[in-house]
């Protein structure tokens, strides 16, 4: 147990070490991420949840923000006059990964997109955007016209005060640009297509030929996590249907899907690319593309 | 756990058709939640059970999960309970669910099931911030700051959170070690003088150590 415990400090202390800085933000509490507004009182010290409690403050939509490893929200609330209000939420997650995961399961696919953090989006009453680790949440009441500008002010002293550069998660930059539409980049930490056994997959929609077809990018923990993932699903799939393989892509029918066209499927390193698709050589030709960034960012080999 | 509570404010008001509770098998309170759906169903309201699968692990690790068909059965048992609405991501998920629905009978070996966090100690890692610990520690150890820094390291592995959240406690020297048997009981069953105990070598890693 001594050795264990042991090796368990020593582990977590290199990681830190590992870590960049934008990853670790503040310390200890956020206080500090929210700030004084000009014409603005803050009603209290932040409001506390752990994930114990997240469904405290929002209720179902808690087991959502738990499967991107979320570790604590801080919310503070600010005042103005008799009705004027704002909330400001930060959600600390484990890692740039899981924030940008359930900010882009929250963000809308067409919307006014901001240069706020990394990236955020404003509608009427509400900006969002994430940084780092950190996933915030701006909402303001009876703010008439000063809705906008508001919110903007106030999320963007909170993007200052996270500090660090603007960065998305790397493997996303291995999507390939051509017919990639637009802000469907996301991330899905836990059951992806419907399978547990499948996990942590980035995902863009491309337009190809007028039909909409998401590309999927499934990062293991390591090469033998993501043959794992591979294994289980091309056995899954051999159990009810053949299996065809040309160039290393798996070409199966997925059994508990009806779409109509086989995935397309390939390991590389620790990650596992496919794509729904009847053209064989196109969804090849995505594949490479893919395969061909990765090694670009020496992702894989 | 105010839902008795809110349900009864729901009854009294006169306004609702439907109240959407939580409900499950691990609720301290659920005899008192029970009371009050079958307050509601009798007059009149519908129920729909929300939260039944109790957070789906034992273990704030995740490392062992609940029964879930067990734990979707023993609410839908209560015969006051219209509904419930347990949600599904994996179509294995989902079979379960449409299993409960062709047999909702919860049979003695899931009951047991049911029972396995008594049978196997297991408790949680993150504090409730309930408080009651406050005040119990003979030599005024600062509890609740010291098991939230204990969360840091533990839970979230995030020391530089655990060594800051510790010396807000303000105890470099901690009466634990010398002290007879610890008399601080907690709700959640943690071992309160060996989280401490833990947690305190916390003050001999190294700032270099922490970025």
């Amino acid at each position: 147990m001594r050795v264990k415990t042991t090796l368990f400090w020593t582990a977590v202390a290199a990681a830190l070490c590992l870590v960049p800085p934008t990853a670790l933000g503040a310390p200890g509490g956020m206080t500090e991420f929210f700030p004084d507004l000009d014409g603005w009182t803050k009603e209290d010290d932040p409001e506390l949840y752990s994930p114990d409690n997240l469904f405290e403050y929002i209720d179902g939509a808690a087991d959502v923000y738990l499967s991107y490893a979320f570790e604590e929200l801080a919310m503070v609330s600010y005042v103005s006059g008799e009705k004027r209000s704002l909330t400001v939420e930060i959600y600390r997650h484990r890692d740039l990964r899981d924030a940008f995961g359930i900010y882009s399961q929250e963000r809308p696919q067409k919307g006014n997109f901001v240069a706020i953090g990394t990236e955020g989006y404003y509608d009427k009453g509400v900006l969002n955007f994430f940084h780092g680790r950190y996933y915030v949440k701006v909402t303001g009441f009876y703010l008439g016209e000063d809705d906008e500008r508001t919110l903007t002010k106030a999320a963007g002293e909170v993007a200052k005060r996270l500090g660090g550069e603007p960065v998305f998660p790397e493997a996303l930059a291995c999507f390939p640009p051509e017919g990639k539409i637009a802000h469907t980049e996301c991330f899905l930490a836990l059951d992806v297509l419907g399978y547990g056994f499948l996990h942590s997959a980035y995902a863009a929609d491309y337009d190809i030929d007028g039909s909409t077809t998401r590309v999927f990018l499934i990062e293991g923990k390591d090469e033998s996590d993501a043959q794992k993932m591979f294994d289980g699903y091309v056995g899954l799939a051999g159990k009810s249907g053949p299996v065809v393989v040309e160039n290393g892509i798996y070409r199966f029918d997925d059994p508990l899907r009806s779409s109509g066209e086989p995935m397309n499927l390939r390991i590389a390193g620790r990650f596992v690319c496919g794509l729904f698709m009847s053209d064989a050589a196109r969804a090849g030709a995505t594949i490479e593309a893919i395969e061909k960034n990765l090694r670009a960012h020496r992702l894989i080999e | 756990m105010n839902e008795p509570e809110v349900i009864r404010a729901a009854i009294a008001s006169g306004a609702y058709n439907v109240v959407l509770t939580a409900y499950n098998f691990r609720q301290p309170h659920a005899a008192e939640v029970e009371k009050a759906i079958d307050e509601a169903a009798k007059a009149g309201l519908g129920i729909i059970a929300m939260k039944t699968q109790a957070g789906v692990y034992w273990d704030s690790e995740r490392q062992h999960p609940i029964n879930m068909k067990a734990a979707l059965k023993w609410v839908l048992r209560n015969e006051n309970v219209h509904t419930a609405v347990p949600g599904f991501t994996t179509f294995e998920q989902m079979e379960i669910d449409l299993s409960v629905m062709e047999d909702s009978t919860l049979t003695p070996a899931e009951e047991l099931d049911l029972k396995e966090d008594q049978q196997m100690g297991r408790r949680g890692l993150y504090c409730d911030h309930c408080s009651k610990c406050t005040g119990q520690c003979p030599h005024g150890v600062e509890i609740p700051t010291l098991v939230r820094s204990y969360m840091y390291a533990y839970g979230y592995r995030n020391l530089a959170a655990a060594k800051e959240t510790f010396e807000l406690a303000g105890m470099t020297d901690l009466p634990c070690a010398g002290c007879g048997e610890c008399p601080v009981e907690c709700p959640m069953g943690f071992d309160v003088k060996k989280r401490i105990g833990d947690i305190a070598r916390i003050q001999n890693v190294a700032d270099d150590f922490i970025v």
